[in-house]
């Protein structure tokens, strides 16, 4: 069965079978028509099969420069021959005088003095300093090597001429005069020649056909096997490609499903609230005074539709009213002022999720309870780099009988460590439904300076837990994520996380 | 929150111990106060009323005095005189801990923690022998500031830059405690020439005139005029608005001390030769009254030592009882407690330690069961249970100083389903090649309606008091908010495809409720971007959820007529998908053809 080649392997072998001795590239080149460099490559690929033999003869290129050109070109005589022309006609003369009747300067001519001696056509006189002709004949041109070298170049003095590692070494003083005189360039060049192996031979007397070359496979190529015939260009692997970007899930939301999990690792049972609350839940429930200013209108989204929400049952709400009013039978002096329904029954955009963790804890009080939720949060602010009107917030419980300050630290330093902060710190806060309450800071590794508060928490107060019917210690947290989202990906306008640009979406790698 | 500069000489001087900057600020942040760092200012007095503003060193100078308002014309450097720089630490307001509002507040517990001096602080408090002397008519609607509490601290030493304490005191308190002076406001006055006893009555608006602080012509006014005229008066005329008359208080010659809540008199304003202070608080609430009277009355004592304490008789209506009321409230605390709510073995001993850190003073109850007997300062705002007092045992302790441990009880994680649905569709969408974006909930009618041509159904929850017009309502759907987004990025690709997975409000029509949904919603930007490529994703979506969806014709005007299409699962409609029209596209601003596609996602 013949073999397929590619077409400049197939040109290669037809080319040296027929020769028995080796053959110069260039000559292959000229005889297959194909391009040398590609028979050149040709000759290494099939050298490295055993099917030709490359064969390497280092030799001198002898190019003729533009001065060598230009004494050709002339017919002139070479000056030493001149000068012996002059003082065979007018017998000794000095150098100056000499150069006068070359209408060159005595420099100059100074210069071809030692051709004129070593060709032996003068002397100089051993007084006066006059220079003198040899006498008798003058011998044939060529029998000076380098005239007969240069005489190579009469027919076409572009060619260059080439002389083997042995000639080149025969004619080194010519070489060097030519040299000097700045008439030729001398290259050392290696001399490429291929001959073919007795494999090679015996390959080609099998048989062998020419493969076809394509850029991609396709399915017709697959289809009659004919890829077997098809050589498939190389590419530059090397090269830089277009960017390529996943589908992928908002970065934001990556980190609300990793605060997700993190809570789910540690037992929490997920809820869910509501956007819309009644001031009374997420307010008054958690014993947050009714004139506080968290409450005012230029903090707290209050709603026009819906207006109004009805309370929950009349026990409930009377509980409510006495932890404010005096404290009712918690303990506590309570806030001492006259308790509203009314401003109870006011709708607002939930100002924080712990309206839904309380009102998880009144439905089942019963210890032991995680209960958490990642939901969005309303503040009344105008957006700017560091403000949005909504956020979002991870708010938890821990109800236990065990529940303590102590817990919760290790609670939220275990939260912050599964989302990839090592180092978590805690300072007294103050806020109306915890005591006692514990602001959080976490720290960037590479930032040792900056710590970033990131919420706040603290054991609900008896005044909160009391009147839900719980009377075991809640722990309780509402942690910011947009800010903990920002510190991840070091972005620092929070716009950014709603108001995207569509390339931060693709370029934010991912992290869960 | 307001940022105090505390002098940092005057507070180590007043804490009487060498204490480091770094130390410094590890303990008021082992407080709880945000320290923002230490820093250095210039004080300069107004050469046109008197009054001492603080610049950082590198602020420029104002243009304008924030007092009495003058301009300080081009030279402000010939305007205002320089009075030399101070150290400061500055820090945000704790507006729960009045008492930690200045240097002397913040000495006081400070020194307890470093054990310089523990327990309750003590007040020799003698009685001053003045009486202010209360007209009935302050409770009346038409004039109505019914509550004073008066006090003297006798002894004091000033200089400018203390007054300009005093008064920056007055300030902060007023933030904190008197809601902008609006439940209780204060005025510190020299007490020096007035003649007892004082009276706290109302006054018409043209009655009488008196000189008030802060002008630089010190011309007399009457309430009116002040309220109408005078930048304080400007400032705070609101809460005199329902008023008839005015409240005021004057001596017994007639000597206008302030028109509460509003300004002082001039002619009784602090001066560096000023030794005795009378102080009043006026307001609308008992409670922040009383306690305003007692942190500035304790404050000014700890600010000035040797100074004292002197009470004032507040009679009116048959009433009469003595301000500032310093006797600690009393409260039991089980040291059992403490022990539970932190998490680490406390006994008495250390309990009773850790509260005498804090400044509470402490005894073994007589009654029963071993609790501590605790001894609240009476400029503590902050105590209204057991658990406050275990809060600050907590800090005495030092929160670095806690274990952090976790709960050892058995508890089962759970996933709320509307996750789990929000998480099939967004796996099957990016499957699919859509990029997920997040916008915000809070937007407006012309963003929601008016731009996808379609009508307002009244369905949407509406804010009463929005902060911009830009958001006003919340979304009832997604669409709007992937369009937004669409032309928000016209640069760059052409070929877009995202989606949305999130919560959207509707108000059930007749009814004040309000429905959360999840929806998904997605876009395919693309110039060749048809109906069967969105309708395919549809079935795919709904493939994914086990669920078979047919879709009927539909006359949404968001698509092209005869475009959109009407996604009904089981009998009942699930959304809408369809070709958007041009007229929506050119709202937005999108050029290139887009197809879109919003359902609803059944959590079942």
């Amino acid at each position: 069965m013949s073999r397929s080649l590619p077409a400049h392997h197939c040109a290669l072998l037809r080319d040296l079978s027929g020769e028995p001795g080796p053959r110069r590239i260039a000559d292959i080149a000229l005889a297959t028509g194909v391009d040398q460099s590609l028979i050149a490559a040709a000759v290494r690929e099939l050298a490295e099969e055993g099917l030709v033999e490359e064969i390497e003869k280092p030799f001198d290129e002898i190019t003729l420069l533009d001065a060598g050109k230009e004494w050709i070109a002339s017919g002139e005589e070479l000056p030493e021959f001149r000068i012996r022309a002059i003082l065979d006609e007018e017998g000794p003369l000095p150098l100056p005088e000499i150069a006068a009747r070359l209408g060159s300067s005595p420099g100059e001519t100074g210069k071809v003095l030692r051709f004129l001696f070593s060709r032996k056509l003068a002397r100089k006189e051993s007084a006066g300093g006059n220079l003198v002709s040899s006498g008798g004949d003058l011998p044939d041109r060529s029998a000076f090597e380098d005239i007969a070298l240069l005489r190579r170049f009469a027919e076409d003095p572009d060619a260059p001429v080439r002389l083997t590692a042995e000639e080149s070494n025969a004619l080194a003083g010519a070489l060097g005069d030519l040299k000097a005189r700045g008439f030729v360039k001398v290259r050392s060049r290696m001399e490429r020649s291929a001959a073919i192996t007795p494999e090679g031979s015996d390959l080609v007397a099998g048989g062998i056909e020419e493969r076809i070359e394509r850029n991609r496979l396709d399915a017709e190529l697959l289809a009659d096997g004919a890829w077997r015939k098809v050589t498939f260009r190389p590419y530059d692997v090397t090269a830089g490609t277009a960017p390529a970007y996943p589908a992928k899930p908002h970065p934001l939301r990556r980190i609300l499903d990793e605060t997700r999990r993190a809570f789910h690792f540690m037992g929490f049972e997920e809820v869910r609230g509501h956007y819309v609350e009644s001031a009374f839940w997420d307010f008054d429930a958690l014993f947050q005074p009714q004139d506080h200013p968290a409450r005012e209108m230029q903090d707290t989204f209050y709603l026009e539709r819906p207006a109004r929400f009805d309370l929950p049952e009349q026990k409930f709400v009377e509980n409510i009213r006495a932890v404010h009013e005096n404290g009712g039978d918690t303990g506590s002096i309570g806030w001492g002022y006259t308790w509203s329904d009314e401003e109870a029954r006011r709708t607002v955009l939930r100002t924080h999720t712990t309206a839904a963790t309380i009102s998880a804890l009144r439905e089942d009080p019963a210890p032991p309870r995680k209960v958490f939720l990642v939901g969005r949060v309303f503040r009344r602010e105008k957006t700017d780099y560091k403000h949005l009107p909504e956020f979002h917030q991870v708010d938890g419980i821990i109800v236990d009988g065990e529940a303590s300050l102590s817990t919760l630290l290790g609670t939220l330093s275990r939260f912050y460590n599964l989302m990839g902060f090592e180092q978590v710190k805690f300072r007294p806060a103050f806020f109306p439904y915890t005591e006692p309450s514990v602001e959080v800071f976490v720290r960037m590794p590479g930032r040792e300076t900056d710590w970033f508060e990131l919420g706040g928490s603290g054991v609900f107060r008896p005044e909160v837990t009391r009147p839900c019917g719980c009377d075991v210690p809640v722990l309780a947290w509402g942690l910011g994520l947009e800010r903990l989202a920002m510190v991840r990906y070091g972005v620092t306008d929070m716009r950014k996380l709603y108001m995207s640009d569509f390339r931060w979406l693709e370029e934010t790698e991912l992290c869960l | 929150m307001p940022v105090v500069g505390i002098p940092t000489d005057l507070l180590r001087a007043r804490i009487g111990a060498t204490v480091s900057d770094k130390k410094l600020d590890e303990l008021l942040d082992r407080l709880g106060c945000d320290v923002e760092g230490i820093t250095t200012v210039v004080r300069y007095r107004c050469t046109a009323c008197g009054a001492l503003v603080e610049r950082g060193e590198h602020e420029e100078l104002l243009g304008a005095c924030p007092e009495c308002l003058t301009a300080a014309g081009d030279d402000r450097r010939a305007f205002w005189t320089n009075l030399g720089d101070a150290q400061v630490i500055r820090m945000e307001l704790l507006p729960v801990r009045p008492d930690l509002f200045d240097a002397g507040g913040l000495a006081r517990a400070v020194r307890g923690l470093l054990g310089i001096e523990t327990g309750l602080p003590v007040y020799d408090v003698v009685a001053s022998g003045i009486e202010v002397r209360v007209d009935p008519a302050m409770g009346d609607p038409r004039s109505y500031r019914p509550h004073i509490a008066c006090g003297v601290v006798r002894g004091v030493v000033l200089d400018d830059p203390t007054i300009r304490l005093v008064m920056k005191m007055q300030e902060d308190l007023h933030w904190a405690l008197g809601r902008d002076r609006k439940f209780a406001s204060i005025g510190v006055y020299d007490l020096r020439g007035l003649k007892s006893p004082f009276h706290y009555r109302p006054v018409g608006p043209s009655e009488l005139r008196f000189v008030p602080l802060g002008t630089p012509d010190a011309r007399a006014m009457t309430p009116r005029e002040i309220l109408e005229e005078h930048p304080k008066g400007k400032s705070y005329a609101k809460l005199l608005e329902k008023h008839e008359r005015y409240p005021l208080l004057i001596d017994d010659a007639a000597q206008v001390l302030s028109m509460p809540p509003i300004i002082n008199s001039h002619e009784t304003a602090l001066r560096t030769e000023s030794t005795d202070l009378f102080i009043d608080v006026t307001g609308i609430e008992e409670r922040p009254v009383m306690k305003t009277l007692n942190v500035v009355a304790t404050s000014l004592a700890e600010l000035f030592p040797g100074s004292r304490i002197e009470t004032v008789r507040v009679t009116g209506d048959g009433s009469s009882r003595s301000t500032p009321d310093l006797s600690p409230a009393t409260t039991r605390l089980d040291p059992a407690a403490a022990s539970s709510v932190i998490g680490v073995p406390l006994d008495h001993t250390t309990v009773a330690r850790h509260l005498e850190t804090m400044r509470f003073g402490v005894k073994k109850a007589d009654d029963h069961e071993g609790k501590l007997a605790v001894a609240v300062p009476a400029y503590r705002n902050d105590i209204l249970h057991e658990v406050d007092l275990i809060e600050d045992v907590a800090i005495a302790i030092g929160l670095s100083n806690i274990p952090r441990t976790l709960i050892p009880s058995f508890t089962l994680a759970s996933e709320r389903p509307e996750r789990v649905a929000a998480r099939r569709a967004a796996t099957a969408l990016l499957g699919l090649g859509f990029t997920e974006v997040m916008s915000l909930m809070l937007t407006n009618p012309q963003e929601l309606y008016g731009n996808t041509r379609r009508d307002d159904p009244g369905d949407s929850v509406v804010t009463a008091n929005p902060a911009s017009r830009e958001q006003s309502i919340i979304r009832t759907g997604l669409a709007a908010g992937l369009l937004r987004f669409l032309a928000d990025n016209r640069g760059g690709g052409i070929v877009r495809k995202l989606f949305e997975a999130d919560d959207v409000i509707r108000i059930v029509p007749g009814t004040a409720e309000p429905v959360e949904k999840l929806h998904v919603a997605a876009v395919i930007q693309d110039r060749t971007a048809g109906f069967a490529g969105i309708r395919a994703v549809c079935d795919a979506l709904a493939r994914e959820f086990g669920a078979i969806i047919e879709c009927d014709p539909c006359d949404d005007p968001l698509f092209l007529e005869g475009r959109g299409g009407r996604i009904v699962l089981d009998g009942r409609d699930a959304g809408v998908a369809g070709e958007v029209h041009p007229e929506v596209l050119e709202n937005f601003g999108i050029h290139l053809p887009v197809t879109l596609l919003e359902l609803e996602l059944n959590q079942t």
